[in-house]
């Protein structure tokens, strides 16, 4: 059996994200890093995998990205993937949800997966919807917010679902697109040996001819949500501090203060 | 753009990931397990160490320095001195980063054994994580070997017998065994010297602790007619300090490597604290007395590493780094004491507080100004190699 992991090189954590106003689109210009909500997914694969519970032969690691996202892969088969698929062409640039999830579904059906997994979210586009792009060019089932999974029999999964009301148990025939909640595991770290090894494993760079994408589908240009403006969230008012001299008093004007708004 | 022009200063990939995975492992690991401990402990105790270990060698982050045929990660000076920089942003990162997390590489000389010498000694360490020592310094002086060590090492049969005091011998407490050097010959300067193994429960060895500023101690050796094997001889007679001085160059770049670490973190939480902290109505960060320092810190940590890395690339290379691995460990420990102290300062009175890492490091940059060659015998050895014949007056 085969896993795939879908994987997106995003703007490290440490910079401060952006929309270039020139090109509506965000601003990559500073450090980058593996999405981390992506280690969450390629940490599922690995259990599964070394469970043994499936009889997973290989995972792969699957991005569509500039030259750059490469250092993501990388970082992904450190983290255990057997090799990795980099789905990369100018006439993506600028491609919206529905058109990524697209190009990912077409470099996916080359691979023919028996599962795909992702991380629920990318820290840039905080979209969470990409897995069911995917799952619905695919023809499978889409689960999102996972953090429990279970092979039940040899081809299907039992899977618990993180939702705002509790939580859900989804029994799912593979092949599915599943997108992992974090709280699903503890990703490793990737090891000293497997990050010195990771660019000795097979990397497969392929274009949207390649995979057969109908370019009228794609990019900027063919995306049906067009980025218009942004606007910062409205400042917050000051809060008040009260210093704590004498901490009867301090509780006195805390209590007073929360009566006030009628919050106690 | 020339054929010719600069390849750049971007680190290989996988050593940047490295780095970043050392630096994540250091922040969601070990930070949390030593903000928890007492401040005046001299390291991370058990079980706590213990666990943190099982961790590190899980993740593969075990003596990254050995060589791989004994079992360690195998990495290059320049590899090191990466992975050493991102490793020593925490509390206990002297005098090894990870405070012992990543394991202790066994005293490098160690590596010229001999074939039962190698599997005796050097692999239980990468194995077991053993504690071990060094000693070399005297009460005599600890700078100029040649004319300082006076332990001898007499030959008896099959036996050595060591004779004489030896100094700031760290861990000799607590440690299986050690490498310590003394004289078999006492006609003859450096050629003279010779390393054994020396294992501490050895009768004629007596150790005694030497308390030191930081929440430290290091020890002080005695041996009379202290038998040991003549089979502990590592290398040759003779051999012992120009077995030491091949690893020099990776030791004081290493050292170099952990001041960096430490000034940059020092920095980053002087920053973040500025931004946070108003007096007389401004925050911190719009005071010119706190930018300047700050500045000059940052700048000075660039050139700090420039020295670092160009000292570990030429070691690589099989070039002559000693000028260069004199400059980064003088640089790179100075200017690490010195951002430790401004920071300190913008701090206020937090920045002395125990619980702080900044007053802990302090004193151990401190430190770091004296062991593996203090800030001046490194300028003397730089001006040596600028003035020739002329700076040694002859």
């Amino acid at each position: 059996m085969k896993i795939c992991v879908l994987v997106k090189e995003v703007p490290d954590a440490a910079v401060q994200k952006r929309i270039d106003p020139a090109t509506g689109r965000m601003d990559r210009s500073g450090e980058k890093n593996l999405n981390p909500y992506d280690t969450h997914a390629i940490e599922a694969a690995m259990q599964l995998k070394e469970s043994g519970a499936l009889p997973i032969e290989e995972i792969v690691a699957v991005s569509m990205g500039p030259e750059s996202a490469v250092r993501a892969l990388h970082k992904a088969v450190s983290l255990g993937a057997d090799r990795s698929v980099h789905l990369t062409d100018a006439a993506l640039a600028g491609s919206d949800v529905a058109a990524t999830g697209y190009a990912l579904a077409q470099t996916l059906k080359r691979e023919n997966p028996d599962l795909v997994l992702l991380g629920q979210q990318s820290d840039d586009g905080e979209c969470y919807t990409i897995g069911a792009v995917v799952a619905d060019h695919l023809g499978m089932p889409s689960l999102t917010q996972v953090i429990k999974m279970d092979v039940e029999g040899g081809n299907s999964l039992r899977a618990e679902r993180q939702a705002e009301y509790g939580y859900d148990t989804v029994q799912v025939s593979l092949p599915a697109v599943i997108s992992v909640g974090d709280a699903i595991n503890e990703p490793r770290y990737p090891s000293l040996k497997a990050i010195m090894g990771a660019k000795k494993k097979q990397l497969d760079t392929v274009s949207a001819a390649d995979v057969a994408i109908d370019a009228s589908k794609v990019g900027g240009d063919h995306s049906a949500a067009q980025w218009t403006g942004s606007k910062e969230p409205p400042k917050k008012a000051p809060g008040r501090i009260i210093e704590d001299e004498d901490t009867a008093q301090t509780v006195e004007q805390i209590v007073a203060w929360l009566d006030e708004r009628k919050l106690i | 753009m020339s054929d010719h022009s600069f390849s750049g200063f971007e680190l290989p990939d996988e050593l940047r990931m490295l780095s970043e995975a050392l630096r994540d492992f250091v922040r969601n690991e070990i930070l949390p397990v030593e903000a928890a401990l007492d401040p005046t402990l001299r390291a991370i105790p058990q079980p706590q160490l213990g666990e943190l270990q099982a961790k590190a060698r899980t993740a593969g982050f075990w003596c990254m320095d050995a060589p791989v045929e004994f079992g360690g990660g195998g990495l290059s000076t320049f590899e090191m001195a990466v992975v050493w920089e991102a490793a020593s942003r925490h509390r206990y990162t002297f005098p090894t980063p990870g405070g012992g997390v990543i394991g202790y590489s066994p005293p490098v000389v160690l590596y010229r054994g001999n074939e039962e010498q190698i599997e005796k000694y050097v692999k239980p360490v990468i194995e077991k994580g053993l504690i071990t020592f060094t000693a070399i310094s005297e009460p005599t002086g600890g700078s100029d070997p040649a004319r300082a060590l006076r332990t001898t090492a007499r030959r008896d049969g099959d036996k050595y017998i060591l004779n004489g005091r030896k100094m700031w011998a760290t861990n000799a407490d607590e440690a299986d065994f050690g490498v310590v050097y003394a004289r078999t010959d006492t006609a003859t300067g450096r050629s003279g010297i010779s390393a054994f193994v020396v294992e501490t429960n050895t009768p004629g060895m007596h150790v005694s602790k030497v308390p030191v500023m930081r929440n430290h101690w290091t020890t002080e050796v005695e041996f009379n007619d202290c038998e040991i094997p003549a089979a502990n001889l590592i290398g040759d007679e003779g051999e012992g300090f120009a077995l030491a001085q091949k690893w020099m160059v990776r030791g004081r770049v290493m050292l170099a490597a952990q001041a960096l670490g430490v000034a940059e973190e020092s920095v980053r939480m002087a920053a973040e604290w500025s931004k946070e902290r108003e007096t007389f109505g401004a925050l911190l960060a719009t005071r010119q007395g706190v930018q300047f320092p700050l500045a000059d810190s940052l700048v000075e940590i660039e050139a700090a590493r420039a020295l670092a890395w160009k000292a570990a690339w030429k070691d690589d290379q099989g070039q002559d780094a000693r000028v260069d691995a004199s400059m980064a460990k003088l640089f790179a420990s100075e200017m690490g004491f010195n951002t430790v102290d401004r920071c300190i300062q913008i701090f206020g009175g937090m920045g002395t507080a125990k619980e702080m890492n900044l007053e802990h490091w302090f004193r151990d940059l401190r430190t770091m100004r004296i062991v593996e060659g203090a800030s001046e015998i490194q300028r003397y050895l730089i001006a040596r190699d600028l003035l020739g014949a002329a700076a040694t007056g002859r």
